[in-house]
């Protein structure tokens, strides 16, 4: 690796970075002092957890060291297995509505547009995206085919979306945030499960059978089908987008004292129909590995492996066909008592084949890529009340060479109540296939013309946020500003045609805030808001054919109310009444959605359950242009849940 | 300038390395989690109003043989109220002065001494909290680790006959709820 070329490369950025921190650390040594001889815990209190979360926390977690949430640093919200089954969400982007610090726009009846702090887009590309330490967004594009990565939700643990740059411990592309998908150990879906729903819009079965294998270890195997029906437009026209998938898979955890080994696959078919003949097909399976071993108290080792594979075939556009592999090793331990350090290295190969077409050309059409990164930890508790967390990361890829990922965290836990903190981070978006090898037409001469030294984009993000928790409400502040340089604008060269450069730079700002009430034992409210601006601004040079208008199409702010509410012991009620803000370019209205969920415990191992979206509302559009996009309409939804 | 900048970077992150040493090691999150349990535990458990002197008298909670799990503990209860009482916690290294507690929590396994403990207190309003993991003998609620995670079984029958009520919701998120011996 080349650490000398990283030094030169990012010098202006280097010393800059020290004098900030300089200052962070000045501040906190003034501080720390007057602290020193207090006592109080330097967590939140786990009190105002309910009994069942209690009783869901993980003791022994190792592998990435896994903090207690509540008490992270980060503008981090999390969906639950609970909250995923009373949202009478079937598929992972809308499970992901729930998050306040997430973008999530249906396109169509397949593609959705996910992303965090702006720049949304069905290609957008500034997340992290992992499916049990799995990345799934393609190296094609740096963004996530929705409709390949599914998950049985019935055995999602949580899920944690973090919004801002988390590179360090999640890999380069955190750069507006993280979703990390958490499914369930073996031994906790132990039995059988069958779930079946259909209704308008969409049809699912799904079915799972747990048990013990042998002394120490479990497995559990999973399949679910899912129907799609097309959407329609604004004028009630077809757009032929319907599909089917079938995916299957398993999962194995053995567990002998120290050692923790967990082995899953995955398989997946899909189907979309198309306006002509034909369809778009989708297929992929995948395996992972995981190890982990307990050292001491404060001490592991882990190590995961992973080989990917996906193809897509768009007929007549394009065709995919991706391996992936990936090995990555962690280790953590406290080499003195006030520092808890966490380091690891990864490294990951991708290579691609794509059939090109006249319409558009991926060159060369095969591609390995490979990245090799490094990162380490470092959680120094400089009082009972004061956590200050540095933490780099260095990775090298094909495209722009060695890039340096650092962010400075300051936590202070005012007392067991209460957490404020601040962040500053440079994060990085390194290259993708699309920015440097994407041609259009196939043929020459060419109008797009590939991104020939495409540089990375960079981000440089500062942040500060506050949390409260209190016996019956718990809320969570952050406020976030941006820098970003080097993003993707499409420019003319000398030929006549185009080449994809970093001609464009912007700042986005704004607010993330989300709490829950609970009123009684019986009803609980959560509420979230984000405010938001981006402004981009194209360098001198550029010639920008899009303006500088493409890097996303943001609102300035969403809310989303929810009411979860026990009626009876076997009778549940969810509202959730969620607002998007106008989208600029292209236009999209602003739009308000109510969806409401009935669930019925019918018998101990029975419920039943229906679930209605856009209840007030025929139709909307949530992304895309006018009058070809979809409009997302209203739908109703029966299911029925047997668990053994 | 750039120089000086580092430099002084340097100082202070060694002075902040230094005055960190003095720093003891986080609680391990089990020990949290169960006082966090304990403290739980006592809202959803009735005890005989004659238990408690009078309305203002605190609910008296004992660790046993956990000094760290006891500090805990009593951050935890902190300005805390449990049906309008204070929480007060006591901890011992031995079973002694056990007379006014309303909430026993033996950690370990010496069987002797959780024996002791429950001999003592069978069928008086206390309830005992144990965290055995291969033993017949256990408290009304015994902690247990399944899966990474601290469960609990609950003995329903013992605690029913000390007088101490408990609630349908503590009873659903217990891993086991046995009704005899």
């Amino acid at each position: 690796m080349d650490f000398l070329g990283l030094h030169q490369a990012n010098h202006s950025f280097y010393s800059r970075r020290q004098t900030i921190l300089g200052y962070l650390l000045s501040m906190l040594l003034v501080s720390s002092g007057s602290l020193a001889d207090e006592v109080a815990p330097p967590h939140f209190s786990l009190a105002d957890l309910s009994l069942e979360q209690l009783a869901n926390i993980e003791v022994t977690s190792v592998a990435r060291k896994n903090a207690l949430l509540s008490e992270s640093p980060t503008s981090i919200f999390v969906i639950t297995q609970s909250d995923i089954r009373r949202s009478g969400a079937n598929s992972l982007p809308e499970v992901l509505r729930m998050a306040p610090n997430l973008q999530v726009a249906q396109v169509d009846a397949y593609r959705y547009a996910i992303s965090a702090r702006g720049f949304n887009g069905s290609v957008s590309n500034k997340l992290q995206v992992l499916i049990d330490g799995r990345m799934v967004y393609t190296p094609l594009f740096s963004g996530v085919f929705w409709d390949a990565q599914e998950v049985m939700l019935e055995d999602v643990e949580r899920i944690e979306i973090i919004s801002g740059p988390a590179a360090a411990i999640w890999g380069a592309n955190a750069v507006n945030g993280v979703i990390n998908i958490i499914t369930r150990s073996a031994g906790n879906t132990a039995g059988g499960l069958i779930s079946a729903g259909a209704g308008n819009m969409e049809a699912n079965v799904a079915a799972r059978y747990g048990n013990k294998l042998g002394e120490n270890a479990d497995y559990r195997i999973y399949a679910k089908f899912l129907n799609r029906q097309p959407s329609e437009r604004a004028d009630g026209g077809d757009q032929e987008d319907g599909w089917d998938s079938l995916q299957t898979g398993f999962r194995i955890d053995w567990q002998s004292g120290a050692d923790n080994l967990q082995l899953q696959g995955d398989a997946y078919s899909g189907e979309i129909e198309l306006p002509a003949p034909g369809h778009r097909e989708t297929a992929g399976a995948n395996l992972l590995l995981h190890w982990r071993r307990e050292l001491g108290v404060n001490e592991g080792v882990a190590v995961s492996a992973y080989y990917d594979y996906t193809s897509r075939d768009y007929p007549g556009i394009f065709a995919e066909h991706l391996r992936s592999y990936s090995i990555d090793f962690r280790y953590h331990f406290q080499p003195l008592p006030a520092h808890s350090v966490q380091w690891g290295m990864d490294y990951r190969e991708a290579k691609d084949s794509i059939n090109n077409t006249p319409v558009l050309a991926f060159l060369p059409a095969t591609k390995n890529l490979s990245w090799y990164s490094l990162f380490v930890q470092d959680e120094i508790k400089l009082s009972e009340k004061l956590l200050l967390t540095l933490d780099a990361r260095v990775e090298r890829n094909d495209y722009s060479g060695t890039e340096f990922m650092p962010a400075a965290r300051l936590a202070w836990y005012i007392d067991n109540k209460q957490l404020l903190w601040g962040a500053v981070s440079r994060a990085v978006r390194t290259p993708s296939r699309i920015d440097s090898d994407f041609y259009s037409p196939g043929l020459e001469p060419y109008l797009i013309a590939g991104g020939d030294g495409f540089e990375s984009e960079t981000a440089q993000v500062y942040e500060l946020g506050y949390r409260q928790s209190l016996q019956a409400v718990n809320w969570s502040i952050t406020a976030f500003y941006a820098e970003y340089d080097d993003l993707r604008t499409v420019e003319p060269n000398s030929m006549g045609a185009f080449t994809l450069a970093n001609g464009l730079t912007g700042v986005s700002q704004g607010i993330e805030t989300w709490g829950s009430w609970r009123l009684s034992d019986s009803w609980q409210l959560n509420a979230g808001l984000l405010i938001q601006q981006q402004r981009f601004n194209l360098k001198s040079s550029s010639a920008d054919l899009n303006n500088g208008e493409s890097e996303g199409n943001d609102p300035s702010h969403q809310w989303k109310l929810r009411s979860q509410w026990d009626i009876a012991d076997d009778k549940q009620l969810d509202i959730t009444v969620r607002r998007v803000g106008a989208l600029p370019q292209p236009e999209v209205p602003a739009y308000v959605a109510v969806d409401a969920r009935i669930a019925w415990q019918w018998r101990r191992d029975i419920e039943l359950a229906l679930t209605g979206r856009n209840l007030f509302d025929g139709q909307h559009p949530e992304f895309g242009t006018s009058p070809l996009r979809t409009e997302v309409e209203r739908s109703v939804y029966l299911s029925i849940r047997w668990q053994q | 300038m750039k120089r000086y900048t580092a430099v002084t970077s340097a100082k202070v992150l060694l002075l902040c390395f230094i005055c960190s040493l003095s720093w003891s090691q986080e609680v391990a999150t089990e020990a949290r989690v169960k006082a966090a349990f304990l403290y739980k535990f006592c809202n959803y458990i009735r005890w005989p109003v004659t238990v408690f002197p009078d309305a203002q008298s605190p609910l008296k909670i004992a660790v046993i043989n956990d000094d760290v799990m006891a500090h805990e503990l009593q951050h935890v209860v902190y300005d805390r109220i449990v049906a309008g009482r204070n929480v007060e916690v006591y901890s011992f290294s031995s079973v002694s002065e056990l007379e006014g507690m309303h909430v026993i929590y033996v950690a370990g396994e010496k069987f002797m001494q959780v024996h002791q403990v429950l001999t003592l207190l069978l069928e008086k309003p206390v309830l005992t909290v144990t965290e055995i993991t291969n033993g017949k003998r256990v408290g009304m609620i015994n902690f247990v680790i399944e899966n990474d995670r601290v469960r609990f079984d609950i003995e329903k029958h013992y605690a029913e006959k000390s007088g101490l009520k408990l609630g349908a919701q503590l009873l659903s998120v217990a891993r086991k709820v046995s009704t005899s011996d």
